[in-house]
């Protein structure tokens, strides 16, 4: 009776945060006209139009006995029950790298390490790349590649093999990177295979050699040389040689990679002092001989300057910027077509005092070049600044422009402002693609902007209006994202392409409220190819778009030719130790 | 008789519990530490399934890449968590700035997801993590590398 006593008041007493109230307790409180269930208090189904493609994700502890699976058209059925969605049994690889070099070279001794990276596109159009990224034992150069078995229907993998050693100065001793280029290679791997090799270099590969040297034609040490170019017309560029690092005389000998696309650029970057340009100059991927990089003359003595990055605090004040990336860049062209290009680039991060020390050269050949670029950090009120003169002598300091606020509000389905969504906002794809590929880049390396809306749904980001490019100014385009809370109730949503006015006088852009569409639930159970359910992995669902209906690549100057838009991402969830996994997808 | 209180919603001020990071989820897997693990640049996004038992804390959710004490930098990538009521919660942060070009192509750089349960400060040491009093933070460590994305 005594313990009764005790129990029965603290039983009172127990309190749990308020989850949110059930959606149902019957079917029958739910559209069943449109196929909707009842379970676990959420009414299922009637889920949007699709189609529909998946990825089903095994957990990372799991990555050597299932591999993910992709599936296309995934039909949902009216009660968004999903079923069993089965992750794949995998295939391995198992092999070893070998290394080939010409004498005098000898590759008999040297280390065999190398990153090993395995790509292969979606089955859908715009779906995830399938990657992974493996090194092999460098003693013995083995390797397992642990991947879904290729199909008919699927594309070979892309295998690139890049050899070990390739940092910006010499490691101690000969690295793999200096004895053999890397690898590319496609495979088919539709069942388990042992014992296989990839070869790395050999005598029949093509060199480039030449020299770096001074303006007097003096050779210089401490550079490191690599070849840049492409495996194909839609990859992007990337190191395709052995590494050199010069010695006193300057001299190099790059051997390439084989099955190489157009022309190489050869680039020499200085490592340690003295302070020197990055030299650049295009050749054949056919090979060449006795091929010079030349620093240009009057270069001048490094000094230093101290750039003070400022702007105007909400408050009003004028405040230093903590925590901006500052880009300064050079350059010295090329005196004729094919002649070697010199760049200077540093970056430096500012300090709470807002000051970013740059030690630059300041030789009449490089002092007018210079341009200064400055990204605030995330979620700043204050703006870009891109490509704007630097010279040497005049006052170095920058005052950032104020950002263009994007307001509005998040109402869901009922009407009522939603509290705890995350708000991220993005350049979209038109407006990258909008620019050209120096301002595509900076654009691309601005952190998202994140805020949470309070209980009156409201969001205030910071974006930047625009950016000059050259002479011109192109007017920005963001993606705005909205992420409820999983016990919202609500899908998450993004509203593409918002247009920013044109208007320069303008300090924030008003939106119309933003209306999350109404959540459908669809829920079902990961299992491993044996029908055992799987805790952690997860489901993705996306839209299959018709691209062909997409004019996006053709309205813009500067898209890819592959036009490599993603598809849209709908939901995610992960499995719970029963293997159930839930999503909440938005309904148009 | 007067029983304690078995409330859960209202924390103890004097004590704090650490926000973990339980899984980091990109578009394609769920990512292995320490990797290596690839990205492209300019796009991609990263989703983080954490947990904190003091259920109404806020997570902050910062993305470092080659942090060190003597050359901090800034995040490349921020997103924040709300209460939900649960300790488990994910969140999802957009990578667009992760990956620079072109100092990152083809380099091996250290990314650290660190999650912090006070909103990191402007300033204070350490440089972009450092949190008010009584904040704490973990995270997990990944060897990325960044590739550009196709022509």
């Amino acid at each position: 009776m005594k313990r009764f006593l005790v129990l029965a008041p603290l039983a009172a007493c127990l309190s749990v945060p308020d989850g949110p109230a059930p959606e149902c307790k019957v079917t029958s409180d739910c559209d069943t006209a449109n196929g909707e269930v009842c379970d676990e208090g959420i009414c299922y189904g009637n889920p949007p139009p699709g189609p529909f493609a998946a990825l089903v994700s095994p957990p990372s502890e799991r990555k050597n006995d299932v591999v993910s699976r992709e599936v296309e058209l995934l039909a949902i059925p009216a009660d968004g029950y999903l079923g069993d969605v089965a992750l794949d049994a995998p295939v391995t690889y198992t092999g070893q790298i070998r290394a080939f070099c010409p004498a005098p070279s000898d590759c008999t001794d040297i280390s065999l390490g190398a990153t090993i990276t395995v790509t292969r596109p979606s089955i859908f159009q715009g779906g995830p790349t399938y990657r992974q990224v493996v090194t092999t034992e460098p003693r013995t150069g083995l390797f397992q590649l642990v991947v879904p078995r290729t199909r008919d229907i699927d594309q070979p993998y892309t295998i690139t093999v890049i050899p070990e050693g390739r940092g910006d100065e010499p490691d101690m001793g000969i690295t793999p990177a200096q004895l053999v280029p890397p690898l590319r290679t496609e495979l088919r791997i539709a069942d388990n295979e042992t014992g296989k090799t990839l070869d790395l270099g050999g005598i029949t590969l093509t060199t480039i050699d030449g020299k770096v040297t001074n303006s007097a034609g003096v050779g210089q040490g401490s550079y490191r040389v690599v070849a840049l170019g492409r495996w194909d017309e839609t990859s992007p560029v990337t190191e395709v040689s052995t590494v050199v690092y010069t010695g006193n005389d300057g001299q190099f000998a790059l051997r390439l990679s084989a099955g190489l696309q157009g022309s190489v650029e050869i680039v020499a970057k200085p490592y340690g002092d003295p302070l020197q340009p990055t030299l650049h100059a295009n050749v054949s991927s056919g090979g060449v001989s006795g091929k010079s990089l030349v620093a240009p003359a009057n270069l001048g003595q490094p000094t230093t300057v101290d750039i003070k990055v400022k702007g105007t605090a909400t408050g009003g004040e004028i405040k230093a910027v903590n925590g901006a990336r500052v880009t300064v860049a050079g350059i010295v062209p090329g005196a004729a077509p094919g002649s070697t290009v010199a760049t200077f680039v540093t970056e430096v991060t500012t300090g709470e005092d807002g000051i970013a020390s740059v030690t630059m050269l300041n030789g009449t050949a490089i002092k007018s070049s210079y341009r200064v670029s400055i990204i605030p950090p995330a979620n700043s009120t204050l703006g870009i600044l891109f490509d704007s003169p630097l010279v040497l002598g005049e006052d170095p300091d920058r005052t950032l422009p104020e950002r263009i606020a994007l307001v509005g509000r998040v109402i869901d389905v009922d009407g009522k402002p939603l509290n705890d969504v995350q708000v991220t906002v993005r350049p979209s794809l038109r407006f990258q693609w909008s620019l050209d590929t120096l301002p595509q880049a900076f654009v691309s390396a601005i952190p998202a902007a994140t805020t949470v809306t309070p209980d009156t749904g409201e969001f205030v980001v910071y974006v930047d209006p625009f950016l000059k490019d050259g002479s011109e100014d192109v007017w920005g385009y963001y993606d705005l994202s909205f992420e409820p809370t999983a016990t919202s109730n609500a899908p998450t949503f993004t509203e593409f392409d918002v247009e920013i006015p044109r208007d320069t006088n303008q300090s924030s852009v008003p939106l119309a409220d933003i209306y999350l569409p109404d959540a459908a639930h669809i829920h079902g159970r990961i299992t491993d190819p044996f029908g055992n359910v799987v805790e952690g992995a997860e489901l993705k669902v996306f839209r299959i778009e018709d691209f062909a209906s997409l004019t996006l690549c053709s309205d813009v100057p500067h898209a890819p030719a592959s036009c490599p838009i993603p598809a849209q991402l709908l939901g995610r969830g992960a499995s719970d130790d029963v293997g159930i996994v839930r999503l909440t997808l938005p309904r148009p | 008789m007067i029983p304690p209180s078995l409330s859960v919603d209202n924390q103890d001020a004097g004590v704090n519990s650490p926000p973990a990071i339980l899984a980091v989820r990109s578009d394609d897997q769920e990512l292995p530490e320490p990797g290596p693990v690839l990205f492209e640049v300019g796009r991609g996004m990263l989703n983080a399934e954490l947990i904190d038992t003091d259920l109404q804390d806020t997570l902050f959710v910062r993305v470092f890449v080659d942090y060190t004490i003597d050359k901090a930098t800034a995040p490349r990538v921020l997103c924040t968590a709300s209460p939900t009521g649960n300790a488990q919660r994910t969140v999802t942060c957009s990578l667009n700035a992760l990956c620079l070009r072109p100092d990152d192509i083809g380099q091996t750089r250290l990314m650290s997801i660190k999650v912090f349960d006070r909103e990191p400060l402007e300033s204070g040491d350490p440089a972009f993590q450092a949190m008010p009093e009584g904040g704490l933070s973990t995270g997990k460590f990944f060897q990325l590398q960044c590739q550009d994305l196709p022509q």
